[in-house]
């Protein structure tokens, strides 16, 4: 019994609306997500490559070769199981960069438009003979099953006309849910789910098949290996070896087709969302495809025990038709059904995207309008292309007039695309290939495949000059093995011939190094002029058209939960990555770089992006293993140990991007690292950013005492720099507000106690006053003359004026330098404050009696805090004092240099050793006996003229002993009254 | 390059019991099931191998 045509169109069109309905359900999420993204419905969509070679041509080469026919599973066995040598690789590289084809991959890789472009014209072209053997296949297949018991008449209307309605289904299909989703970024659930579902009804049409053979026509497994016993044509046929070099050809042609055919590379790549499932389908394809393959044998001997005119490739069909059962059949057309649909509707759909990206965009063929939907105009360009290549694709079928048989034309496609292997396996393993060997490789593997291959297999045509050229190889009956391992030995000698021959680009290098193995990808802190996220809109508007450019703007903000005010140069280059990533995704790899290159001003250079890479350390933490895993560890581990000094530490790239700021840098600035990091030293806040950048950009590696606003109040810090071989600057910013309040109040201890041991004296001095005035007190009693009691009142207000000076000078010494008071720099006498401090001191009578002399000019100015400055009069006049003998003579001198005023304060005392030098200024220090002093007068010194913006110098000895004398120098700033000053 | 020691043994394996298994295989050349045997060995292989693989891993 047979079916009518209109019974088997019927049939069809149930199972393909069927399939509709799967991926619509998967579409609108009414099937599980659990099952939708389920690792085997991951594995059973990669059952794609198992074309109607796996359910037609195979029995056909099971009934040749015996055994051999595994070698069409093993190749893709052999790629999954070793995945991580190629898969993985190719996997990553995809995912990060959206490429999401094989001209996508190699355009990237070798940085060429034309790279692009010549794999897509070339795989459109290897692609035909594919896509004829589907349509065939699915044609042949309704022919028999309606009644026919001979192949098809050649250039017969009636089938030809089948096989256009099947076309123009199955065109349909790979319309409304092939071409939906536009970006890479989003899965195409309908298509996936649709793929597996029909990779699923193969194998259990075939598995049915199976045990129908079996079971139906040798009545048990038992029967059937009787019969294979007693068979010599089936023990022939097992026995029939294939030449070892045609073995290897297969299993190399098989390889490559499970990775470079465009509807594998799809479903592998385009279609991964998790990496796991890859990790699944190692293991689950081989599964998959040991189950697909199971039937073969089985399928095969019963069809040969039947003795059936009709071809061994359709042996599923004879069986229905010897058994009477065309429930048989029908699973033998479904199993072809479901293998060519996938096949035609996943190949198409990449070589359309191919086409879009590679050769309509960038040749500029078809123009986006700016003002138009982008996206609209996209999907119906995709769709126009798929239409054309199932076209192309019938009507090469048509051209071919069922001369050649399924497995002549499985032959072609995948040898065809055996020419890619060489730049696919260059990507990942050899950065010195450039686009010249790759395109040269191309053009002489493909011409020899289409001279000794395609044109004698598909048109029975070889040009002569190929018969007179290696004869041996033409004629030869293993053409198709020996030709196939020729052209691509052609492209790989090409290949790396032109490639060491001729110069790499510096692009190329950059992009070798991004897809290597071996390196981590180093990217480049290139400096955008951009003031924030939000003019990237405004940029690519004139490429993409406003709205357009701001969904993709407001895409990759969002996928990077960015700000629209974003203005750190790290986030923008973040921005500018994932907007270039996105636009790959939807125009292609070529168009994307292109419209960024022009559009998005960037600066060239730069050193390596540190918190990028750092970035992809950390997210790669866990994947680190061996070596890597240890010098990671390490890593963080002196990372931590910065991060945790008890001193700042930050630093910055030479374009003054921030590149570390530690834990102690954000307690001592309220600045947070993640606010910092990426951004210019300039716009940290206040007063911190301009307090770097100057320091940065300075002359000096120190930074002394720096006052500074903290969340904790007023501190004190000090600053020293570094500078690394690639530029960068290391800033330690040390908080010393700790150690300037002790000295402060050590200081001010040291005046107290200056204080005391002027007390004694002071309170000497103001005894004498005091008993004149109680003197003339008395006098004034009995005096009688008004003169005379004018004259003893006169006394009497001298004396108390005396005593006030005197507790006057006292308190003001007191209250010098106290923290309390702000420093006031107003124009000072100097003179006065020399007399003051020599007045002070001549108080303390139990001191040595030395010879004071102020030879300073009246009338000359300085600008200073008066009391400080006494302070400083004070301590020194009482250091050069306790130095000098019984003779001493101190002299205090001040002339003026430039806008200086330079005052020498000098003795004849004993001298300081030049060995001690560098340590008098020093806290604590003192050559008096202990109990004499603290130690901290010339430290006050010191730190006084420092406030006041000035320095202290010392000389000695200034003569030969036995006085040599000493000598402090005093640098101030000259002033004058109505000096305008600032502190 | 890093290259997995588990892939190494099992290519060194494969290499060393292919002859093996190709007498194994041609005793009985109609056992057909035998060819599945390897197959079924070459699956577990690439489970074993492969369940703790990660992305960036060789």
């Amino acid at each position: 019994m047979s079916f009518s045509l209109a019974q088997v169109l019927l049939f069809v069109a149930i199972y393909l609306a069927l399939l509709f309905a799967v991926a619509h359900l998967a579409d609108r999420g009414i099937i599980p997500r659990r099952i939708t993204h389920h690792p085997a419905t991951y594995v059973l969509s990669l059952g794609v490559f198992a074309g109607a070679m796996a359910t037609n041509g195979v029995v056909e080469v099971a009934h040749r070769y015996g055994y051999n026919f595994i070698i069409y599973y093993l190749g893709v066995v052999v790629l999954f199981v070793f995945s991580t040598l190629l898969l993985i690789p190719l996997l990553r590289l995809s995912r990060v960069y959206q490429l999401t084809s094989l001209a996508d991959m190699l355009s990237f890789r070798f940085r060429d438009n034309r790279v692009g472009a010549a794999v897509t014209l070339a795989m459109c072209i290897a692609l035909l003979p594919l896509l004829a053997l589907q349509i065939q296949a699915v044609g042949d297949s309704i022919h028999l099953i309606t009644g026919n018991t001979g192949m098809p008449a050649q250039g017969g209307v009636h089938h030809r006309s089948v096989a256009a309605l099947t076309c123009l289904v199955i065109l349909v299909f790979a319309m409304l849910f092939g071409a939906r989703n536009l970006s890479s970024q989003a899965r195409n659930e309908g298509l996936v789910v649709a793929v597996a579902f029909q990779s699923l009804v193969k194998l259990v049409a075939m598995l049915a098949l199976m045990a129908v053979a079996i079971f139906g026509v040798f009545g048990g497994y038992g029967e059937m290996q009787q019969w294979l016993h007693d068979s010599p044509l089936a023990q022939a046929q097992l026995l029939h070896r294939m030449p070892i070099e045609n073995t290897h050809a297969l299993i190399l042609v098989f390889f490559a087709g499970g990775v470079c055919m465009p509807h594998a590379f799809h479903m592998l790549f385009a279609e991964n969302m998790e990496s796991r499932d890859l990790r699944v389908a190692t293991w689950g394809l081989p599964m998959y495809l040991m189950l697909l393959s199971l039937p073969v044998l089985p399928v095969a001997w019963a069809g040969m025990q039947l003795g059936s005119p009709i071809p061994m490739e359709y042996a599923g069909i004879a069986i229905g038709r010897y058994l009477d059962a065309p429930m048989v059949s029908a699973a033998a057309l479904l199993a072809t059904l479901s293998a060519a649909s996938a096949t035609i509707v996943v190949a198409t759909l990449a070589l359309a995207n191919m086409c879009l990206n590679h050769l309509i965009l960038p040749l500029g063929v078809f123009r986006l309008s700016q003002d138009s939907d982008i996206y609209r105009h996209l999907r119906w360009l995709r769709r126009g292309l798929i239409t054309v290549l199932i076209l192309a694709g019938y009507l090469f079928y048509v051209s071919l007039e069922n001369r050649q048989s399924l497995v002549e034309l499985a032959w072609v496609a995948f040898s065809g695309t055996l020419q890619f292997l060489p730049g696919v396996v260059a990507t990942p393993y050899w950065p010195n290939a450039n686009r010249r060997g790759l395109l040269a490789g191309l053009c002489g593997g493909l011409g020899f495949w289409v001279l000794a291959v395609m044109l004698p297999v598909t048109r029975g045509y070889m040009p002569e000059f190929a018969q007179l050229w290696l004869p041996e190889v033409f004629n030869s009956d293993d053409l198709w093995s020996i030709a196939t391992m020729l052209a691509l030995a052609i492209n790989v000698a090409l290949f790396v011939v032109v490639s060491l021959l001729s110069p790499t680009t510096e692009e190329e290098r950059v992009a070798a190094e991004v897809c290597s193995m071996d390196d981590l990808s180093r990217p480049v802190r290139q400096l955008l002029s951009l003031a924030n996220a939000g003019e990237f809109t405004e940029l690519l508007s004139p490429a993409l058209g406003e709205r357009t450019a701001r969904a993709e703007v407001e895409r990759a903000l969002e996928e990077l939960q960015f700000t629209p005010q974003e203005s750190r140069p790290y986030a923008l280059r973040r921005l500018l990555r994932r907007i270039e990533a996105n636009l790959s995704g939807l125009l292609g790899p070529a168009v994307a770089h292109n419209i960024i290159e022009r559009c998005i001003p960037i600066q060239a250079g730069g050193n390596e992006d540190i918190n990028l890479i750092e970035r992809f350390l950390d997210a790669s933490q866990t994947q680190f293993t061996g070596l890597a895993a240890d010098l990671d560890a390490l890593r963080r581990r002196y990372r931590e140990t910065l991060d945790t000094l008890p001193v700042g530490i930050c630093s910055m790239g030479a374009d003054g991007e921030m590149l570390m700021w530690n834990r102690a840098m954000q307690t001592m600035t309220g600045i947070r690292a993640g606010e910092v990091l990426g951004s210019l030293v300039t716009t940290l806040p206040a007063p911190w950013g301009a307090l770097m950048a100057q320091f940065s950009a300075g002359d000096s590696d120190t930074l002394l005492r720096e006052e500074v606003a903290s969340p904790q109040g007023q501190c004190w810090i000090s600053l020293h720099r570094s500078t690394t071989a690639e530029g960068d600057t290391m800033i330690l910013v040390e908080d010393i507000t700790d150690f300037e309040r002790m000295e402060e109040e050590l200081l001010h201890s040291e005046r107290l106690a200056s204080i005391g041991r002027l007390a004694a004296g002071v309170a000497h001095e103001i005894g004498n006053p005091v008993t004149a005035i109680a003197c003339l007190a008395q006098n004034l009693e009995y005096a009688e003359d008004p003169a005379e009691v004018s004259a003893t009142a006169e006394d009497i207000l001298r004396q108390t004026e005396r005593v006030t000076r005197i507790v006057e000078s006292l308190v003001n010494f007191s209250h010098a330098g106290s923290q309390a008071e702000s420093l006031e720099l107003k124009p000072c006498n100097l003179a006065d404050c020399v007399d003051e401090a020599i007045h002070l001191l001549c108080l303390d009578r139990e001191a040595r009696q030395v010879r004071f002399e102020n030879l300073c000019d009246r009338e000359m100015l300085v600008l200073a805090d008066s009391q400080r400055l006494l302070q400083v009069f004070v301590n020194l006049l009482g250091n050069a004092r306790d130095a000098c003998g019984d003779d001493g003579h101190i002299t205090a001198r001040a002339y003026p240099r430039d806008n200086r005023v330079l005052v020498d304060v000098e003795d004849n005392g004993h001298g300081i050793p030049p060995h001690l030098h560098s340590q008098v200024f020093e806290p604590f220090f003192t050559t008096k006996d202990p109990g004499s002093g603290t130690g901290l007068g010339l430290a006050l010194v010191y730190s006084i003229m420092d406030d006041l913006g000035g320095a202290v110098q010392l000389s000695s000895p200034l003569q030969a002993a036995p006085n040599p004398g000493t000598r402090f120098s005093l640098d101030l700033a000259s002033a004058s009254y109505g000096d305008d000053f600032e502190l | 390059m890093y290259i997995n020691r588990m892939l190494v043994l099992g290519m060194t394996l494969a290499l060393v019991s292919f002859p093996m298994f190709t007498d194994w295989l041609a005793r009985d050349y109609t056992a057909w099931e035998r060819y599945y045997v390897v197959w079924l060995l070459v699956i577990l292989f690439s489970w074993w191998g492969n369940r703790s693989r990660h992305p960036d891993e060789l």
